[in-house]
């Protein structure tokens, strides 16, 4: 098998094992899963003074904070992926490795993909369990196309940004500091952007639309209107954070190339 | 072969760590030596290809290190160790090294796990091997450095300061591996540890200031120095009038000192053989006098 293949291969397996040995990364599922299981537990205990379609109430409560850890926290959390080589001394080593630019970034984006889908596929897991003994059979179609557009679209586009954006700080510290900026300020145009489905929304960091399609489902049956993010939006959404992310990896891939050659 | 020809680098604020060195470098062991700050680990970073020279050229085994290809052919070749060398704390040493042997370009698994459980022996870490990196004592990481530097069976070795931190007798294992490796391969050795250079280097250079102070191997350094060494045997003052203190011994009698230079009769001194230490010393007090001119280098 082609050398670089390999090593990105080597690479991935060992960076997910970093990524659940560092602990943030439970941190974060464990969170999504405690948020998850007390929003089912308020629900179940059938105090809310409305009637609710069930099916739709259940991707509801559970993409609210699904969504919001992936798309704003996650990215922070992980920022440091790529800074930490330098914090640790590791990066002087690397760069006199023969390792691909493509594959040194490649390792790092898929190690972080394979550890947060496995921790959102047993969030899923226990999520969905706990909704059907609490209160009821889930439509599982639903609750699935929840997990893969929400989840999924958020980890790749959000995930991925949170490794790729901070390749040039030199430390974990300014990593997070950059990412919160980024994913933390935006809440601050808020009222903007979040009921008004344009190309800044479609281009915010917190992609508004993904967050709150779902929760609008069961919003909708709640206060009639609550926002105008459609299906077609969160489509749109989707594809203008795949263009961001090439971008930045464009870019992340060009400035490593470029430190290597000034160097 | 490493040819280095006129090689200068200058930082920012115009700080020269390089001035013009020009040297060859052969097979075996060699050793660079100077105080802190006088261009070892720039000279060896340009070697890596992790420094781009300010001018001047660089040639290891016939590749370019001024240009991209030129530095993606060495890194091929290469094992690295550099002066603050970091780990991943959350890989055990075997997991460590197996990342760094792929990143290497040692795919074959079977080769892969041979090397790695050779070099964990060989650094005599085997039974900490499945332990977490951040468990490990500083020289504990030195030794997993030394291990990842040999792996891929390198053509050229490249070891900044590799005993700092280690017990005495591990310092004489890796120095006794480091020579052994210089039978296969290349090996350059930083260090400011003298004693190092004088037990496994046959050809060595002393730099300061960006310079070459001196270029040969280390009979050539002690001849240099030989009728300056002189012991004093005093119950007075320490000696002085331009002599180098080397080492103060406390006897029954007096005070025995060890000085370089040309002592005044009065003191009674006796010349004695000098140590490569000595010669070091004797060269850099040399290349500190006023208005005397730097030491050419020897080709």
């Amino acid at each position: 098998m082609n050398t670089s293949l390999v090593q990105l291969g080597k690479m991935t397996y060992y960076e997910f094992r970093m990524h659940w040995r560092g602990r943030a990364l439970l941190v974060v599922m464990l969170a999504i899963a405690v948020m998850n299981i007390f929003s089912i537990w308020i629900f179940s205990s059938n105090t809310l003074p409305i009637e609710l379609d069930m099916t739709y109430a259940a991707v509801g409560l559970i993409s609210a904070p699904l969504t919001l850890t992936l798309a704003v926290l996650l990215p922070i959390i992980i920022s440091d992926t790529i800074p930490k080589d330098q914090q640790y001394g590791v990066r002087e080593l690397l760069d006199t490795l023969p390792v691909p630019h493509w594959v040194y970034l490649g390792g790092k984006l898929l190690g972080m993909w394979a550890g947060v889908l496995l921790g959102l596929f047993a969030v899923m897991v226990v999520n969905g369990i706990f909704y059907h003994f609490t209160i009821g059979a889930l439509d599982l179609r639903l609750y699935i196309e929840m997990w893969l557009v929400a989840g999924a679209a958020l980890l790749v586009i959000n995930g991925s940004l949170g490794v790729l954006i901070p390749v040039g700080q030199p430390s974990r510290r300014r990593a997070v500091i950059l990412m919160v900026a980024l994913f933390v300020l935006p809440f601050a145009f808020a009222g903007q952007i979040f009921d008004t489905a344009s190309l800044l929304a479609y281009i915010n960091p917190i992609r508004p639309a993904i967050v709150l399609y779902y929760i609008a489902n069961m919003g909708e049956q709640v206060s009639g209107n609550l926002t105008a993010f459609t299906s077609n939006d969160v489509l749109l959404t989707i594809i203008a954070g795949l263009i961001e992310l090439t971008l930045v990896g464009v870019l992340a891939w060009g400035w490593l190339r470029w430190k290597e050659n000034r160097a | 072969m490493i040819e280095i020809n006129n090689l200068t680098k200058t930082y920012s604020g115009n700080v020269h760590a390089l001035r013009g060195v020009t040297m060859t470098i052969g097979s075996g062991m060699f050793g660079l030596v100077g105080p802190n700050g006088a261009g070892k680990t720039s000279l060896m970073r340009i070697l890596a290809g992790l420094l781009r020279p300010s001018s001047g050229s660089v040639n290891v085994f016939g590749h370019d290190m001024t240009t991209s290809q030129g530095k993606q052919a060495t890194k091929a070749l290469l094992g690295y160790l550099p002066q603050e060398l970091g780990l991943y704390p959350n890989l055990t040493a075997r997991e460590f090294l197996d990342y760094i042997a792929i990143l290497k370009g040692v795919t074959d698994s079977s080769t892969r796990k041979r090397q790695v459980e050779e070099l964990v022996e060989m650094v005599r870490l085997s039974d900490a091997a499945n332990r977490r990196l951040k468990t490990y004592s500083g020289g504990m990481k030195r030794r997993i450095g030394i291990a990842q530097a040999l792996l891929g069976t390198p053509k050229l070795l490249i070891v900044d300061e590799p005993t700092v931190g280690l017990d005495p007798e591990e310092r004489v294992r890796i120095r006794n591996l480091l020579s052994d490796m210089a039978s296969r391969c290349t090996v350059i050795l930083s260090t400011h540890i003298i004693e190092d250079i004088s037990h496994s280097c046959n050809d060595l250079a002393i730099i300061n200031k960006g310079g070459v102070l001196f270029r040969g191997n280390p009979s050539d350094l002690i001849t240099r120095a030989r009728g300056k060494v002189w012991t004093i045997l005093t119950s007075g003052e320490r000696p002085n009038n331009g002599l180098a203190v080397v080492s103060t011994l406390q006897l029954h009698n007096g005070v025995q000192y060890r000085v370089l230079g040309t002592p005044d009769a009065h003191y009674n001194a006796t010349p004695v053989e000098p140590s490569l230490e000595d010669s070091y010393i004797w060269t850099m007090s040399q290349s500190q006098l006023p208005h005397q001119e730097m030491p050419i280098p020897v080709p």
